[in-house]
């Protein structure tokens, strides 16, 4: 089991923290592999969204647990998800799944599989494109949930898109302490940004506070430092990053550096030969840059024959 | 599932381009529209800013037979129609023709360059039509922007072409006969002057003129018989004489006298003296030629007989004498009272008139003949110039007369077509131009502004798709930028989204049908609107 709440190194850990809970609860815990992060000092900790779930509550009702801190949670919500553009719509749903599932395959080999050795930080996966609004943001997030599914892997989302958060928004976390933030202040912590979603198996780091320098800071040293620690502290999660386009700011292709495999967003229909032709220019081509063509329409001879054979789970007719 | 065949893969394969394509041109949607419009609006505006073109046309009867057939000669065989319709086509749009038609009706007025004015008059033989509808008629067409100037084309052009139908065919023949007028005045001269050359070579050449004796040749053979025959008579004469001569001088003594005492004893006579013989053979001579009734030759028979009769008394006396009579004067001393002497001198007196009227004779002869002979090298030459002048004389003789036949006979012609002026040409409809236009044709050209609009429309969605080209599929994905790519994820669009977008498509079929529409409803009134924008026009304007 890879998430097995070792402490990170640095974080001040209190006594109680240590009071792991026992194999029952640790059982539980693998049903559902939390992951709990040790906080020190929440009060520290500025700005607590009322998104605070209930499972200190709920760990609280078993005796048997102590108490201990966990990290701040986030929900995701399918309708609002849907309304900030970051899930698909009705009965596209299955289809995009599906086309996940295949796209997600190859980046986890990639960042777990038997070459990922070869390149440094093979779990960062940074999804970027050229131009706004190619769907950046919903591929990455998408990519994320599909990610989130599998068994052995976790997921790490970080909103790098500091100017347009719409990842952050969508879940919530827009108010929340971020990237920026820590970017930012040296006092904050990496632990002070991180936030989980238990149901799905997913932390998330949010954009923070919009800042002017915001972009530049995503250049900063302190944020190569950042992906570093992020890589090896989570070297069992997909870390995927959603990025500022390429080509609207300077610094994302800087950000870009840090990253262990890129995923190119191409908007079909939109995003024209040059644009590519650019961005892909400001990359550096020693990393593996994978391609995904976004928003396509239904074509008549499309490449989704794949489609046609559909096997998947149905769930029995029900016997009365 | 059986693997695609490679037509089935084709096919897909350009099907999917083609939805790529239009796709990509979808996104430039709304500029299309906009050039679409632009250009049907400009097309059409220049559609009926086209001025109508009015056509008037005449139809005329022409009989071909008297109007023509003078045009035609040598030209083409007579009874061939269509020649004759390209005769008057060609008439009709030559270009002093077309001057003049220019001219008379003030087109001229269009051009202001001599090179304008070329250029109209080429134009205007362009855009006149004649064909040959039926037997002799004849349709005269002319299209124009100025309803009036076509009609006073066609008129211009039916009046040109009667004038010049029956008036061609007069000045041709004045002509004609002008010609042989002056080619007869000409030949008049020549035959003067061959006249007169001949007389005077006559005159000069008097002497060597075929004669009555016949050729040169002969007459030179014809003097030289004479001459010889003349000498031979000298020679005869000559011979007449030395003998009468000699019996005068005593040298033969043939009357016998002097037998005894002379110192020449001659013996006794025979019974025919010498003198007697040639006096004979002269007559035998003379006998060959003349009758016994030439007088010279009963001349001759005469002294013969005396000569005889003398002689033969002269013997008797001799005899006589020798026997018994003293000697006395020799006989010849007594001569002058002999009448044979006598008689004798008297022959000797003539003949020697005879020997210098042969002398005189002879030598005239002589000197013709040399005259002759003189003349051996020019008289063959001036009978060959002779010959020649007088050919030649006859031959400017033969061609006067003839072109004198001709001008006689053009003259009549003349008379004869005179007289039937009056039936050879009828206008049958007089010249005329609807007011309907015939032309430019605007339904067609709407039409085809249509046509061009969204032509440009499609070009220009289809350049631009080129000039800024999209992705539609993995595979063009990776070909263009070499990426791999990982997958594709299908649009998922939000009620609003498709919302939109329908109501996007809306809009463009909405504003693509109206010009459609608006365009078609041009066209089909195409004419009548036209009429109705003249007018707005020129209520406006003026």
């Amino acid at each position: 089991m890879l998430f097995d709440g070792k402490p990170p190194a640095g974080a001040d850990i209190s006594a109680s923290d240590h009071d792991l809970p026992n194999n029952a609860s640790q059982d539980e815990h693998d049903k559902v592999a939390p992951i709990y992060v040790e906080s020190a000092n929440t009060s520290d900790v500025p700005d607590l969204e009322p998104y605070l779930s209930s499972i200190a509550k709920e760990e609280s009702q078993d005796i048997s647990l102590m108490p201990r801190r966990s990290l701040p949670t986030v929900e995701i919500d399918e309708k609002k998800m849907g309304a900030y553009g970051l899930r698909a719509q009705g009965s596209d749903i299955e289809a995009i799944e599906r086309q996940f599932r295949r796209i997600k395959r190859p980046i986890i080999n990639s960042a777990f599989g038997q070459h990922s050795g070869d390149t440094r930080n093979s779990n960062i996966v940074m999804v970027v494109s050229p131009l706004a609004g190619s769907g950046k943001t919903f591929c990455s997030f998408n990519l994320a949930m599909s990610i989130a599914r599998e068994r052995d892997i976790g997921v790490l989302m970080v909103d790098a898109d500091v100017l347009r958060p719409s990842l952050s928004r969508g879940l919530g976390a827009e108010k929340c302490v971020g990237l920026v933030d820590y970017l930012h202040d040296d006092s904050i912590h990496l632990e002070n940004i991180v936030l989980s979603n238990k149901s799905h198996n997913l932390l998330v780091i949010p954009a923070g506070k919009p800042n002017a320098e915001a972009t530049e800071l995503l250049a900063s040293r302190r944020m190569r430092d950042f992906v570093a620690v992020i890589a090896s502290q989570y070297s069992d999660c997909a870390i995927i990053f959603d990025t500022p386009p390429l080509l609207a700011t300077n610094e994302a292709h800087v950000l870009a550096q840090h990253a262990g495999q890129l995923v190119f967003v191409i908007e079909a229909g939109v995003t024209s030969h040059d644009c590519v032709h650019q961005a892909v220019s400001l990359l550096d081509d020693r990393k593996p840059i994978n391609a995904i063509l976004n928003k396509t329409p239904n074509l008549l001879y499309g490449e989704t024959y794949h489609d046609r054979y559909r096997y998947e789970y149905e769930p029995p007719d029900e016997e009365t | 599932m059986n693997q695609p065949t490679r037509a089935e893969q084709f096919v897909r394969n350009l099907i999917f381009d083609i939805e790529r394509y239009a796709r990509g041109m979808w996104r430039f949607r709304w500029r299309a529209v906009v050039a679409i419009w632009i250009v049907g609006v400009l097309g059409l505006v220049w559609v009926y800013s086209l001025p109508s073109t009015y056509r008037a046309s005449a139809r005329v009867y022409v009989d071909t037979e008297n109007a023509i057939r003078p045009l035609l000669q040598g030209i083409a065989a007579p009874a061939d129609v269509m020649s004759e319709v390209t005769v008057v086509t060609r008439e009709m749009v030559s270009r002093p023709n077309l001057a003049d038609v220019a001219r008379n009706t003030g087109l001229q007025h269009r051009a202001k360059t001599q090179d304008e004015f070329e250029q109209l008059l080429v134009s205007l033989g362009n855009r006149i039509g004649v064909s040959g509808t039926r037997e002799n008629i004849y349709s005269i067409s002319y299209a124009d922007i100025d309803r009036q100037m076509a009609v006073s084309v066609v008129d211009s052009l039916v009046t040109t072409f009667v004038q010049k139908s029956l008036g061609g065919s007069k000045t041709e023949s004045n002509q004609a006969q002008q010609f042989l007028r002056e080619q007869i005045a000409e030949y008049e001269r020549r035959l003067t002057d061959a006249e007169n050359k001949l007389a005077d070579f006559k005159r000069k050449n008097v002497a060597v003129m075929p004669g009555k004796g016949g050729d040169y040749f002969s007459r030179l053979q014809a003097a030289r018989t004479e001459l010889s025959a003349t000498e031979a008579m000298l020679k005869v004469a000559n011979e007449r004489r030395q003998e009468l001569n000699r019996q005068i001088e005593g040298e033969e003594p043939t009357f016998g006298i002097m037998s005894a005492n002379s110192e020449s004893p001659t013996p006794a006579r025979d019974s025919s003296s010498p003198k007697i013989r040639e006096l004979e053979a002269q007559l035998e001579d003379l006998r060959l030629r003349y009758t016994d009734k030439h007088p010279r030759i009963g001349q001759l028979i005469e002294t013969i007989e005396t000569l005889k009769k003398q002689q033969q008394d002269q013997q008797n006396l001799v005899h006589a004498d020798d026997q018994n009579s003293p000697p006395r004067l020799p006989a010849y001393q007594q001569l002058d009272l002999n009448p044979v002497y006598q008689n004798m001198r008297i022959l000797l007196t003539n003949t020697e008139v005879e020997i210098a009227s042969l002398r005189t004779q002879r030598a005239q002869q002589r000197a013709a003949i040399d005259e002759l002979q003189r003349l051996v090298d020019t008289v063959p030459q001036v009978e060959a110039e002779l010959v020649r002048l007088n050919r030649d004389y006859e031959v400017v003789k033969a061609n006067h007369d003839q072109m004198l036949r001709q001008l006689e006979s053009a003259l009549i012609g003349e008379d004869a077509v005179a007289s039937i002026d009056d039936i050879q040409f009828r206008v049958i409809d007089p010249p005329f131009a609807s007011t309907k236009p015939v032309g430019p044709q605007r339904k067609l050209l709407v039409i085809g502004t249509l046509f061009v609009a969204l032509g440009v429309g499609i070009a220009l969605m289809l350049l631009s798709n080129i000039v800024d080209p999209v992705f539609f599929s993995g595979r063009s994905v990776t070909a263009v930028t070499g990426l791999p790519v990982l997958g594709t994820v299908s649009r998922s669009m939000t009620p609003e989204q498709i919302d939109s977008s329908r109501k996007q498509r809306f809009g463009v079929a909405l504003a693509l049908s109206t010009f459609i529409f608006t365009v078609s409803a041009i066209a089909a009134y195409a004419d009548d609107l036209a009429a109705v924008i003249r007018q707005l026009v020129e209520l406006t304007i003026l």
